[in-house]
Formats: structure tokens, C-alpha cells, sequence
């Protein structure tokens, strides 16, 4: 009973500092990049693949790196995911 | 902001403006996006070719953003979407061919016109469709649950021809894997003819003909989009048409703008999703309408290109303030209770 009391508080306490850890990589990733667009251009004017490969590995990365903050951050503020109720399709 | 790779610079509002808005609706409808993004961008200033590929690219970061909250709502079906996908691609990529081939012959743009028809006629069905569903949910009182009135889901699941698979996420029990990449190839091959709004295409057929709930249509269609946005964008950076700086920053933008609209689903019944649906897609159909009007094949009258985006971008912002006032209905309404 203590361990289910206790639950909110920590699973809070935990998304609050996952939230924490992901936010710093995210300003870090975006940084870097920002601080290196001339090293990204030179990848584009030397090699069209690498920059293909690159464009595409830090779009899913940034992608789910702000899915899951946000994620995180929700779960830190508290809010209950509800669970779609009308998930089940009845057809007549 | 500048950016070196395209040679152009944009206000960076702009930029961010349109990714939140795209991610409200892309979130809360299961599109990406591309039929609004793309000529937007090129108003803005950046090259066609780059329009498209900062596009798509942003489109699969942003799918990856409302799939991992779409999850937690549980409306992604991973293993129909996996199925879909199996024949999305070989659609697109045959649908994109025969535009080439059309391209190369002069008559593309009647594709414009062909898709007026498709998003109308389907537009139509789906407003007869929630006429009759309303209707019937409310003389029997049904209030919770998702109403479809056609049958045709029950006829496609009645479909013996093996392998069948069972979709426990979307509860259908039983169902030909041949008619999921059969579907999913049409839808795909629809798309690639458009080139763009595929999703237009895929949400209305997981919901009316596959039988799969609104909400999970939506999530599901993301999870594809993902691929199908990733890939593109891919073949588009190989071209060198992606500024991955515009991408991350609208990226930015989108991630919020998607949360809304992922979250707003938790908050309405199938059937406001389905009458929004049906409202953007007829919009983007007129849209379409307009540009083979402004197509120089036809009438050449430029400044109809500018209504249509103007027409589209008007409904998009529209469509995401009201999915907003949802969000925030459904949440006062919760904490009331």
C-alpha cells in the first residue's frame, strides 16, 4: 500500500529528471549543429550520400529525442495519459 | 535566418509558425502534411526541389514525435502498420513513376485534377457516412463508442485468402494480409501520383474499409509515415535538395504543435475527427482544383496557385485553433469530473 502511495511521487521525481537529462542532450545536439553549419555544408558539397545520411539520422534522432522529452515532461507535470475510450469500432 | 545550403533566407517565425501548425493538424489527423508544407515553403523562398525535401524530412521527424504519444494512447497498430507499409512503397514509388512519364509527355498536371475527384468523392462519402452514424448512435444512445454504418469493413474482413493475420490493437479478429498490401498498394499508388496526401488517402480506408477505430487509423497512419516521409526525404538529401537547419527548426515547432494534436484525440470521439477530416480533405481537393486551373495546360491563371495555398494554409490554422479549443474543453471538462 506504502509502495502504491509512494508511486506517483517517484515515477514524477524520475520522468522530472529523465525530462532533465533529455533537454540537455537536445540543446547539445541542436548546438552543435547550429555551431557546425559550415562543416555541414562541406559534407554537402563533398559527398551528397554522407549528407543524405546525416540529414536523415539527426531528423529521427532530434524527432524522438522531443517525442520522448515531451513525454517526459508530461509525466513530470503530472499529467495522466487517459487512454482512448471509444478505441473499439462498432459497425452496423 | 539564412541558410547556406538552399542560398536563401526566411524569417525564422515563419518557418516556425507553419511547422506548429502542420503539427497540430498532422498530429490530430494522421497526415503529414506535404499538400500544405511544400508550397508554403516555396512562397517563403526556398527552391521547389528543396520545399519538397525539407518537407518530407520534417515530416518524419515530426511523425516519430506524435507516434511515440499516439503509442501511449495506444492508437498505434505496429503490426498493420508494418503491413501497410509492405505496400505503400512499391505504390508510391509506381505512382511517382507514371508522373514522371506524364511530366515527360506534358499532361502532369491532369493528376490535379484526379486528385479533386479522389479527395472530394471521398470527402462526400464521409460526410453521407457521419450523417447516418450520428444519427444511429443517437436514437440508440451509443455515446462512447466509434459508429461506422457501412458494412464494407465486415465484407474486406470476410476475405479468406491466406495468410490471414489478427489485429489485436485495432480488435479485428481476423484478416487477409493479401487485402492489407492490396489496400495499402492503391492508397500508396494514389499518393504517389498526387505527390502528396497520402494519408488523405490511408486514414479513410483504414477506417471504412479495413474496419480499424478513428483513433488508431490516425496513430497507425503516422507510424507509416515515418517510413514513407523518411525515405523520401533520403532521396531527396542524396539530390542535395535538404537544408537539414530548416528541418530541425520547424522540427522544433512541429514537436509542440503534434503533442496538441495527438493529445486532443484522447479528448473527442471518433466521429470529430472524421467530420474535421472530411472538411480539410475537401479543402484540399478545391485546392487542387485551383492549381489545374492555374496550370498553363488549362487556363494559366497564376495568381490561383496563391488561392489555393492561401485556401489551405487559412483551413490548416482554422482546423488547429479548433483542435486546440478541444484540448482545452476535454481537459477543464476532466477536471471538473
Amino acid at each position: 500500500m506504502k509502495d502504491n502511495e509512494n508511486k506517483p511521487f517517484e515515477v514524477r521525481r524520475s520522468a522530472a529528471l529523465k525530462a532533465f537529462i533529455l533537454s540537455i542532450i537536445v540543446i547539445i545536439v541542436y548546438w552543435q549543429v547550429f555551431s557546425h553549419s559550415n562543416a555541414v555544408q562541406q559534407i554537402y558539397t563533398q559527398s551528397r550520400f554522407s549528407y543524405a545520411a546525416l540529414s536523415v539520422t539527426l531528423t529521427a534522432t532530434c524527432g524522438a529525442l522531443l517525442g520522448f522529452l515531451a513525454d517526459c515532461i508530461s509525466r513530470a507535470l503530472g499529467w495522466e495519459i487517459k487512454r482512448v475510450e471509444d478505441a473499439e469500432v462498432e459497425i452496423h | 535566418v539564412f541558410f547556406p545550403v538552399a542560398g536563401v533566407e526566411v524569417p525564422l517565425v515563419w518557418l516556425l509558425l507553419l511547422g506548429f501548425t502542420v503539427g497540430v493538424c498532422g498530429g490530430f489527423f494522421g497526415f503529414g502534411g506535404g499538400f500544405l508544407v511544400t508550397p508554403a515553403l516555396s512562397i517563403f523562398g526556398f527552391p521547389y526541389c528543396f520545399s519538397a525535401g525539407i518537407d518530407l524530412q520534417h515530416i518524419a521527424g515530426k511523425s516519430i514525435v506524435a507516434t511515440i504519444r499516439h503509442r501511449e494512447l495506444g492508437n498505434v497498430d505496429l503490426r498493420l502498420g508494418v503491413l501497410m507499409i509492405i505496400g505503400t512503397v512499391p505504390g508510391v514509388e509506381l505512382g511517382s513513376q507514371v508522373v514522371h512519364h506524364l511530366e515527360k509527355i506534358g499532361v502532369a498536371d491532369y493528376m490535379l485534377l484526379l486528385s479533386f475527384i479522389v479527395l472530394s468523392s471521398i470527402s462526400a462519402y464521409m460526410h453521407y457516412e457521419l450523417f447516418k452514424a450520428k444519427k444511429f448512435a443517437e436514437e440508440k444512445g451509443i455515446r462512447e463508442k466509434d459508429v461506422l454504418t457501412t458494412r464494407l469493413p465486415v465484407r474486406v474482413q470476410n476475405l479468406k485468402i491466406p495468410p490471414m493475420v489478427s489485429l489485436k490493437t485495432s480488435k479485428i479478429p481476423h484478416i487477409s494480409i493479401w487485402v492489407i498490401i492490396g489496400i495499402s498498394f492503391i492508397t500508396g499508388l494514389l499518393a504517389g501520383l498526387f505527390g502528396a496526401g497520402g494519408g488523405f488517402v490511408r486514414v479513410p480506408s483504414l477506417i471504412y474499409l479495413i474496419g480499424v477505430p478513428t483513433t488508431i487509423a490516425v496513430g497507425t497512419d503516422l507510424f507509416e509515415v515515418i517510413v514513407s516521409a523518411a525515405y523520401g526525404g533520403f532521396t531527396y538529401a542524396i539530390k542535395g535538395s535538404v537544408e537539414i537547419i530548416a528541418v530541425l527548426l520547424m522540427l522544433v515547432a512541429a514537436s509542440f504543435g503534434a503533442q496538441i494534436g495527438t493529445i486532443s484525440t484522447a479528448y473527442v470521439r471518433g466521429f470529430s475527427i472524421r467530420h474535421l477530416f472530411s472538411i480539410m480533405i475537401l479543402i484540399s481537393g478545391i485546392s487542387a482544383l485551383l492549381r489545374f486551373f492555374a496550370s498553363p495546360i488549362i487556363f494559366g491563371i497564376e495568381f490561383l496557385e496563391a488561392i489555393a495555398l492561401l485556401l489551405v494554409l487559412s483551413a490548416a490554422t482554422i482546423l488547429s485553433t479548433i483542435i486546440m479549443v478541444y484540448l482545452i474543453k476535454g481537459v477543464l471538462a476532466e477536471k471538473r469530473k
